[in-house]
């Protein structure tokens, strides 16, 4: 039950990291692109950004995600990370609690 | 009056409460703590950077500059309610140390004006915080030269917005305490105030809006709240301080005259007769039902119901919404249950009693104002969306109740649980929005983030009796 919560806790944290870093991507991309009608792609192209200016003098935007397949691999990386840090956490802490059993000196 | 007395008084309330909000919650955690002052520092800095960035990009000249300031008037206003009402509930929530000023040698005009010293101070520092992104930024760009705009448009306008809500305060406990309503003071009072603080945030749009309306067309308008910058524009900055000196001089005495002949002491339930007695899920519907605060939020969903019904508009279910703002106490409503004899149940069991028992209560009392809809049948496509965002906020409030237990009701705990709920939802809102997410995956994961919402509430509670099991095991833990 723990290690599924643990599960459960990594995938969240890969979503909002992934959503982060999209939407990051998407306002990086805005702020930098100059040029009109310009088609920018951003986090190895999973994210675009469009502005066109349209004869009535207002503007257009293009934005969001291009390719799913890119957010969903760095969605499952990040998991990874994450889950992959809960376990050295949880190791670190067990083995200073082994530590400190066998020296009680250190606590 | 002695004036000693009076800030030894203040002192010592400030030290209670200081005490108290640090001592309950996820606030007892030292790391905890820490981390909350280092984002509040780190916030305020980067707001500041901020707006001194978007002053220097986007706003071309000093004008434009005190537009600022004369619009942030409104907001000023509307954060001054706000912590006034909070103010007002930290006080309700602490009746024992009311009672213990009693024992004390300090006349009830002493205790009075000490209580108001601190709610002043509260305000203060609270409008303060809250605006000091937009002075630092204002003094980057103009120097010393924004000193009397910050002065007139934040100091000004706060300090008499608070004067006149306690004259307000206090005039409608006198009616209450000459009617013989004395112990219904504090309900009627911060219904009143919460139903004004949602009425003023509603017309907050219209007054920015017609502020700025003034401004393209060259002149600086009265709109009441931007009164101290508009008579700095026309009369200059003298006039302005004279004006804001004696009107609170003025309300400074009419605040001390109306102030009640006795501090009442609160009503926290409320005797309502709860049917179906004996069924398993009475005990939480009678707890949630008979706490006086479930009664204003109640009260304030009706009187904005009814007022937003009046204007013709279908924005009136929405009105419904306000009774989720109890959400938050409910695993502390039912604590008192948990400490009966023969009351055990599995974490599983618990959350879902105190989610059934939530839908019912919000259930009964949101009818009233869906039976407006009858009348008004083009509302009937915002009932639905109210329904299914009730039936979303019962879990989501479950969720927080569990996650920031509100020990003894403390305000701030909900607060904090509120504010960090609502920061979350809105980044990732805003997350989503930008990236266009198409509608029928929205709708899954708002299904996938309830079902979510449910298995991490009966974890938390989980937890929580693993604590309560563990402070019983190890006395002082």
């Amino acid at each position: 039950m723990k290690r599924l919560f643990q599960v459960l806790n990594a995938v969240l944290a890969g979503f909002v990291g992934a959503l982060l870093l999209a939407t990051a991507s998407i306002l990086m991309l805005m702020f930098s692109t100059r040029a009109p009608g310009t088609r920018a792609v951003g986090l190895f192209g999973g994210v675009l950004f469009q502005a066109a200016d349209r004869s009535d003098g207002s503007m257009t935007l293009e934005l969001g995600v291009e390719n799913w397949t890119g957010f969903v691999v760095l969605w499952v990386v990040l998991s990874v990370l994450a889950f992959v840090s809960m376990l050295m956490f949880g190791w670190l802490r067990r083995y200073r609690e082994g530590l400190a059993a066998n020296r009680p000196d250190l606590e | 009056m002695s004036t000693a007395r009076i800030l030894i008084l203040a002192r010592l309330f400030f030290r209670y409460f200081t005490r108290k909000a640090l001592s309950v919650g996820v606030l007892r955690c030292r790391l905890a703590r820490t981390l909350l002052s280092l984002s509040a520092v780190a916030g305020v800095t980067l707001l500041s950077a901020v707006a001194a960035s978007v002053f220097h990009d986007m706003i071309p000249g000093k004008r434009e500059l005190f537009l600022v300031m004369q619009v942030s008037t409104a907001g000023v206003v509307f954060w001054t309610f706000v912590v006034f009402i909070f103010v007002k509930i930290l006080f309700v929530k602490s009746d024992q140390l009311m009672r213990y000023t009693m024992l004390l040698p300090v006349s009830h005009r002493e205790r009075s004006a000490a209580l108001t010293l601190y709610e002043f101070s509260m305000v203060a520092l609270s409008v303060g915080v809250l605006f000091l992104p937009l002075a630092i930024a204002c003094l980057t760009r103009l120097g010393a030269e924004a000193i009397p705009a910050m002065v007139t448009g934040i100091f000004m306008t706060a300090v008499s917005a608070y004067l006149v809500l306690s004259v307000l305060h206090n005039l409608v406990a006198l009616a209450l305490e000459a009617f013989g309503g004395s112990r219904l003071v504090h309900i009627v009072t911060l219904s009143l105030m919460a139903a004004l603080t949602l009425w003023y945030n509603g017309a907050s749009l219209t007054l920015i809006r017609d502020i700025t309306g003034d401004y393209l067309q060259g002149s600086v308008g009265f709109h009441l709240v931007n009164l101290f910058p508009f008579l700095s524009e026309q009369a200059g900055w003298p006039m302005a301080a004279a004006a804001f000196l004696t009107l609170s001089a003025v309300l400074t005495i009419l605040a001390a005259f109306t102030s009640p002949r006795i501090f009442p002491l609160p009503r926290r339930f409320i005797r309502v007769p709860v049917p179906f007695a004996g069924r398993s899920l009475w005990p939480m519907v009678a707890a949630l039902t008979r706490r006086s605060e479930w009664w204003i939020a109640v009260g304030v969903a009706y009187v904005c119901s009814i007022l937003l019904w009046l204007e013709g508009d279908t924005a009136f279910a929405y009105s419904a919404l306000i009774l989720l703002s109890q959400g938050v106490y409910v695993h502390s409503a039912a604590s008192r249950l948990r400490l009966m004899p023969g009351y055990t149940r599995s974490a599983g069991k618990e959350v879902a009693y105190m989610l059934i028992g939530q839908a019912i209560v919000v259930a009964i009392h949101a009818l009233p104002i869906s039976l407006l809809a009858t009348v008004r049948p083009d509302a009937l496509d915002d009932l639905r969306t109210v329904g299914l965002a009730l039936l979303s906020g019962v879990i989501l409030t479950t969720l927080i109740a569990i996650v920031f237990v509100a020990e003894n009701d403390s305000p701030l705990v909900v607060f904090t649980g509120y504010a960090v709920c609502t920061g979350t939802l809105v980044s990732i809102g805003a997350m989503v929005g930008v990236l266009q997410v198409p509608g029928p995956w929205l709708w899954f994961a708002a299904a996938c983030t309830q079902v979510l919402a449910v298995v991490y509430s009966v974890a938390g509670m989980k937890q929580i009796m693993r604590w309560k099991r563990h402070e019983a095991a190890v006395p002082g833990s």
